[in-house]
C-alpha cells in the first residue's frame, strides 16, 4: 500500500529568532485561530482527494515555526482532525517540535494524551551566551526543566535540535555542549553548521561587523568532533546532521531522504505527490482566506521529470550514511546507477568523495564533508 | 517609392556631427529630423541612427550612418541637407576621418557644462584637415550648470574661431535647432566637382543585407552614378554592376541617379564587404578615373585578443558568429588559434578594446555564447638573433630570450585634458605606465591639455578606467599612433598548479615585472575559487620564479540543515554553486572562472 508522509506546518513564533530565515510569523491569537481553522479545512479537502486511493500515513508531524505557541486544545483538535481524515498506520511516528520557551505540563499532557509519541526540542544551544546570540526566547534552565518535565510526563523518544559553529564558538564550548547534551540521554540529535541566511538579523550583524563568521577549519573540526564524539556514546550516525539510539531514526525525515511522498499543510508548506513538488501561498491571511471559500492554497506546481527525480534521490539519498543501494535504484527508475552516472561517478570516486559499502553507494567521510560537491554533479 | 534625381549641388550641404561622447551628438541629430519632418515626433524612437541595442545602451555611435534632410530655408529656397553621423570614439578614427571627407562642413557640438574635451579637440582636427566649415553648438544650456559664456571663450582661445558665431542650443529641449539649421545653408559650402568628369565616389561605410548583398555608403565627388552602371573599386579593383541606388530618408528609397555632391547608398550584390572597404573609390569601369581620391589606407588591427568557447562544443558556433559578424565589419579580424590550456579558440584582431569589447558582447549576446577572452595584445615586433623580423600578437608565441636580440612595441601620442587639480596623480599615471612627458598646456584658467609619449600596451591595461577613478571621471583622453620603438620587454608565464598556462602568459616591461608578477597572483589568487585540493599559482620570467600565492583547499561545503520538505530550495542552492562552476573553464584539474583571464587588467 501507498505511504504518504504528512507534515503540518506552524508558521507562528513569539519572536523570530536572529538566524531563522523560514516562513514564520509573530504569533496573534486571531490569525492563530484562523489557521487552526485553514489547517482542519485543509485537512478534509486532501482527506476527499485521497480517497480514491488506498493509502497509510506512517508518520505525522508538526513543524514550524512554533507549533506549541497554540493552545493545548488547538493543537489537539488538529491532531484529531488528522486521525478522522487520514488513515494512519498503527504505528505511526506523530512528532511535534517544541519551543522550550513554549511548553508547560499541562500542553504536554494534552499533546501525549492526543498521540504525539516524540518530541523534538528546538534548544539549539546549552549555553545562554550563545542562546542571546541567537536571539532564542529561552534560557538553558528553561530547557533544562521542561526537558525532564517532558520526561517525567511519559515522553520515550525526544530529539534535541543544536547549532554549532556560532559567532564566537570555539571546539571546547561546542565540546561542552555536546557533553551536557548526552547526558541528558536524549534519543535523537539533530546537530547543523550556522548558515547566515540572506534577511536574517545575523545577517545585518554580520554586514555591520558586529559578529564574525566561524573559520571554515573550526566549523569542519567541530562536525568531525560531533560525528566522532557522538558514535562514543552510542548514537548512529544516520544522515548528515542527523544521530539517533538504534531504531530511533526520525522516520518522518527518512521519508525525504529516501526521497518518496508527502504532503505538507498550512502556510508554505511543501508536499512531494504523484510526481509533483507543490507548496502552499506563504502567509496565513492568505492562505485562510483561500480555504475559508474552500479553495486550495496551492501557490505554485513543479512537475519532476524523471532525470530530475533521479537527481533528486541521489542528492537526497546520499546524505543517509547508509547510502544509495544499487539494486533500489535499479528498482525503481529501471536502470542501473552506474549506467545513468557513468561519468559522475568515475570522477567522484578518483576525488575519494563516494565509495561503495555492501550493496550501496554512499559518501566517504570526506565525502560528508563536501557533499555539495558531490549533489551537485547529479543535478540535471 | 521612387524619387526623381538630381539635385543642383548648390542645393546641397553635406554635414557631420562631430563631439565628445555625452555631449549630445544623437539627440541632436534627431531633432534636426524632426524638425525637417524627415521623421514625425510620433516616429521617433530616441535616437534613430544609432540603431544597434548596444550603441543605445551604452550612448555611443559605432557605425556610421547617414540620411538625407529636406529643408525650406527662410530665404524660401528648397535644400537637401545630407548628415552623416559618425562614430564617436578613437578606435575607429579612420572611419571618422572618411566620413569627414564626405562632407564639406560640421557641427562641433560642445556640451555647455563640460566645454572642450580630448575627442572634441580630436575630431575637431580631423574635420580641419579636410577643410571643413565648422559651426559651433553649444548645447545643454539649459541646464543649470550650463557656462555658455565661458564655453564661449574656449572655442576662441583653444580652437581660434569667433565664439559669437556659436549656436546656443538644447537639442533636448528642441531649442535653436532652426538656427541650427539655417547656419548649415548659410556657412556650410556647397559641393564642388564636375558632373562630366569619370565618376569618383567615397566609399564611408556600408553594412550586409542578407538580401541585396553589401549595401555601400558613398559620396559622389564628380560624375554621376545610375542603375545598371559597371563599377570599379579602385583599391581592391572588384567590379559589379549596380541593381539598385537610393538615398537615406532615413529608410533606404530608390531613386534613378546619384549625382555630384549626393550622399547616398548602392547595392550591387556584393557579397563580401571586404570588397567595399571605407575610404575606397568606386569610379566606373568602362570609364574608370584614372586617379582615386586621397586619404584611402586599409586599417589594419592594433589590438588582438584570444576567444576560446567555454564549452569547446561551440567551436562551431563561434566560428559561424564571427563570420556573420566579419559581413559587417571588415575591420573584425580572425584566425583560428590553439591554446594549451583553452583548446581551440580565434585570434581576434581588432581597432582597439571599445571595439573588442563591442565584438564580444555581441557574440554573448546575439549568438548566446559564452566566451572566455584572453587579455589584449598589441603586436610586438621581434628581431630574432639571426636578424629575422618577426611581429607577434600573442605572447605564448614570443621566442625563447635566447633567439631575440630586440622586441620592439606601438608608442601613441596621448592626450588628456583635465582640470588642473587633477594634473599631478594623471601624471603619477602616466609615469607609471612608463610615458614620456611630452607638454603641458593650459587651455584656461582651470584646465590642462596633457601631451604624453606612451605604449599602446600600457593603454590597454585599464588606462582608461584607472584616468576616470583619478580625475572623477573628468579627465578625456585621445591618443594616436606614433610608431615602433624598442623596450625592453620579457615575457612573464603564470603557472596554475604547476603548469603554465599559455593564455595568462603577458609581455611586460623588465623593470614592471616583478610588480606586475606579484599583482596578478594575488588578483588571481581571489578570483580563482578553491578547489579541493591546494592550488599553488606562480608568476615566472623563463625558469625564475617571482612570484607565488596559493589557493587554500576547499575543506567544507555541506548543506547540514534539513529545511524540511522543501526540496527545491535544497536543490536551488546547489543548482547555483553549479551555475557559477559552469562558466569557469577546467585546466588540468582546476576550474578557473573567465574573469580570470582578465585580471591582469585589474592589476594596480
Amino acid at each position: 500500500m501507498k505511504e504518504i508522509g504528512i507534515y503540518l506546518h506552524i508558521p507562528f513564533c513569539l519572536r523570530k529568532c536572529f538566524y531563522c530565515a523560514f516562513n514564520s510569523y509573530p504569533w496573534q491569537e486571531g490569525l492563530a485561530d484562523s489557521l487552526v481553522e485553514g489547517l482542519k479545512k485543509e485537512i478534509k479537502l486532501w482527506g476527499k482527494d485521497l480517497a480514491p486511493f488506498p493509502f497509510q500515513v506512517p508518520t505525522l508531524f508538526l513543524g514550524g515555526g512554533t507549533p506549541t505557541c497554540l493552545k493545548s486544545k488547538q493543537l489537539a483538535e488538529i491532531l484529531d482532525c488528522c486521525y478522522q481524515h487520514f488513515p494512519l498506520s498503527s504505528q505511526a511516528e506523530i512528532s511535534v517540535e517544541a519551543n522550550p520557551g513554549t511548553v508547560d505540563r499541562e500542553k504536554l499532557e494534552t499533546l501525549l494524551g492526543a498521540g504525539v509519541n516524540r518530541l523534538s526540542f528546538g534548544v539549539q544551544s546549552l549555553d545562554n551566551r550563545f542562546l542571546q546570540i541567537l536571539g532564542r526566547i529561552h534560557s538553558r534552565e528553561e530547557f533544562l526543566q521542561n526537558f525532564h518535565l517532558a520526561r517525567e510526563v511519559g515522553f520515550n523518544n525526544i530529539n534535541l535540535d543544536l547549532i554549532f559553529a556560532l559567532p564566537g564558538q570555539n571546539l571546547a564550548d561546542w565540546q561542552k555542549t555536546l557533553q551536557e547534551a548526552v547526558e541528558l540521554k536524549p534519543e535523537h540529535l539533530s546537530t547543523y553548521n550556522l548558515v547566515i541566511e540572506e534577511g536574517t538579523v545575523l545577517e545585518k550583524k554580520l554586514e555591520q561587523g558586529q559578529i564574525a563568521p566561524v573559520d571554515e577549519e573550526i566549523d569542519l573540526a567541530m562536525y568531525q568532533e560531533t560525528i566522532d564524539f557522538l558514535a562514543g556514546e552510542g548514537y548512529v550516525h544516520y544522515e548528515i546532521s542527523n544521530f539517533a539510539k538504534p531504531g530511533k531514526e526520525c522516520r518522518h525525515n527518512l521519508i525525504y531522504w529516501q526521497n518518496k511522498e508527502y504532503l505538507g499543510l498550512g502556510p508554505g508548506a511543501h508536499s512531494y505527490w504523484q510526481k509533483q513538488r507543490f507548496f502552499n501561498l506563504l502567509s496565513p491571511e492568505d492562505y485562510w482566506q483561500k480555504l475559508a471559500v474552500g479553495v486550495s492554497p496551492i501557490l505554485e506546481r513543479e512537475a519532476i521529470c524523471p532525470e530530475l527525480e533521479m537527481g533528486e534521490t541521489m542528492m537526497q539519498g546520499l546524505r543517509l550514511r547508509e547510502g544509495i543501494s544499487f539494486a533500489e535504484f535499479r528498482q525503481r527508475f529501471g536502470h542501473s546507477l552506474e549506467e545513468v552516472y557513468p561519468k559522475q561517478l568515475r570522477k567522484l570516486r578518483e576525488l575519494g568523495l563516494v565509495e561503495e559499502q555492501k550493496k550501496s553507494l554512499r559518501l566517504t567521510r570526506r565525502g560528508l564533508y563536501l557533499a555539495n560537491q558531490v549533489f551537485q554533479e547529479f543535478l540535471p | 517609392m521612387s524619387l526623381k534625381g538630381s539635385v543642383s549641388p548648390e542645393k546641397i550641404r553635406n554635414f557631420s556631427i562631430i563631439a565628445h561622447i555625452d555631449h549630445g551628438k544623437s539627440t541632436l541629430a534627431d531633432r534636426l529630423l524632426e524638425f525637417t519632418g524627415a521623421l514625425t515626433a510620433r516616429e521617433m524612437d530616441d535616437q534613430v541612427l544609432d540603431k544597434m541595442d548596444l550603441e543605445r545602451e551604452r550612448g555611443i555611435t559605432i557605425k556610421a550612418q547617414s540620411v538625407r534632410l529636406n529643408y525650406r530655408a527662410k530665404d524660401g529656397q528648397e535644400y537637401i541637407l545630407n548628415l552623416i553621423d559618425t562614430p564617436g570614439h578613437v578606435d575607429f578614427t579612420y572611419e571618422v576621418s572618411r566620413s569627414l571627407a564626405a562632407c564639406e562642413g560640421a557641427l562641433l557640438v560642445i556640451d555647455a557644462s563640460q566645454g572642450i574635451e580630448a575627442q572634441t579637440l580630436a575630431n575637431l582636427y580631423l574635420a580641419l584637415e579636410h577643410n571643413l566649415e565648422i559651426i559651433p553648438v553649444i548645447n545643454k544650456v539649459d541646464l543649470p550648470s550650463a557656462e555658455p559664456e565661458r564655453v564661449k571663450r574656449e572655442i576662441e582661445e583653444i580652437i581660434g574661431l569667433d565664439g559669437d558665431q556659436a549656436i546656443l542650443a538644447s537639442a533636448k529641449v528642441g531649442l535653436g535647432i532652426e538656427e541650427t539649421l539655417e547656419a548649415i545653408v548659410e556657412r556650410i559650402p556647397s559641393p564642388q566637382g564636375e558632373k562630366e568628369k569619370p565618376l569618383r565616389a567615397l566609399i564611408f561605410d556600408s553594412h550586409f543585407d542578407p538580401y541585396k548583398g553589401v549595401i555601400v555608403y558613398l559620396r559622389v565627388m564628380e560624375g554621376c552614378l545610375k542603375p545598371g552602371m559597371r563599377i570599379r573599386m579602385m583599391a581592391t579593383e572588384k567590379e559589379f554592376e549596380i541593381t539598385e541606388l537610393g538615398v537615406f530618408k532615413p529608410d533606404m528609397t530608390s531613386i534613378d541617379q546619384l549625382a555630384v555632391g549626393e550622399v547616398g547608398f548602392i547595392a550591387a550584390s556584393i557579397k563580401n564587404v571586404g570588397d567595399t572597404r571605407v575610404g575606397d573609390t568606386v569610379t566606373s569601369a568602362d570609364n574608370p578615373a584614372s586617379e582615386p581620391l586621397s586619404g584611402y589606407r586599409q586599417v589594419n588591427p592594433m589590438v588582438f585578443s584570444g576567444l576560446y568557447p567555454i564549452d569547446t562544443g561551440d567551436y562551431d558556433d563561434l566560428r559561424d558568429a564571427l563570420a556573420k559578424l566579419k559581413l559587417n565589419d571588415a575591420s573584425l579580424t580572425y584566425e583560428p588559434e590553439t591554446s594549451a590550456a583553452l583548446g581551440f579558440g580565434f585570434r581576434c584582431g581588432f581597432l582597439g578594446l571599445l571595439h573588442a569589447e563591442i565584438i564580444q558582447e555581441r557574440l554573448e549576446r546575439e549568438y548566446n555564447l559564452s566566451l572566455i577572452a584572453t587579455a589584449p595584445s598589441v603586436i610586438y615586433r621581434v628581431i630574432k638573433t639571426n636578424h629575422e623580423l618577426i611581429e607577434i600578437d600573442n605572447p605564448a608565441e614570443l621566442p625563447s630570450p635566447t633567439e631575440i636580440t630586440a622586441i620592439q612595441e606601438p608608442f601613441v601620442k596621448a592626450t588628456i585634458i583635465a582640470p588642473n587639480n587633477y594634473v599631478g596623480t594623471l601624471m603619477d599615471l602616466c609615469q607609471d605606465r612608463r610615458g614620456i612627458f611630452k607638454n603641458m598646456e593650459y587651455l584656461d584658467e582651470n584646465r590642462v591639455m596633457l601631451t604624453y609619449h606612451l605604449p599602446l600596451g600600457e593603454i590597454l591595461m585599464d588606462f582608461f578606467d584607472q584616468l576616470k577613478s583619478r580625475s572623477r571621471g573628468y579627465a578625456s583622453f585621445d591618443y594616436e599612433l606614433s610608431g615602433y620603438e624598442e623596450s625592453k620587454l620579457v615575457k612573464l608565464d603564470i603557472l596554475v598548479n604547476g603548469d603554465v598556462v599559455d593564455a595568462l602568459s603577458f609581455i611586460v616591461h623588465r623593470d614592471k615585472a616583478y610588480q606586475r608578477g606579484k599583482q596578478l597572483v594575488e588578483k588571481l589568487k581571489e578570483i580563482i575559487p578553491r578547489q579541493m585540493f591546494e592550488v599553488p599559482l606562480q608568476a615566472a620570467i623563463g625558469n625564475k620564479v617571482v612570484a607565488r600565492e596559493t589557493v587554500k583547499a576547499m575543506r567544507k561545503n555541506v548543506l547540514q540543515k534539513c529545511y524540511g520538505g522543501d526540496i527545491t530550495r535544497k536543490r536551488k542552492l546547489l543548482e547555483k554553486q553549479k551555475e557559477g562552476k559552469k562558466r569557469m573553464k577546467q585546466i588540468g584539474s582546476v576550474e578557473i572562472p573567465q574573469e580570470a583571464f582578465l585580471a591582469i587588467l585589474e592589476v594596480e
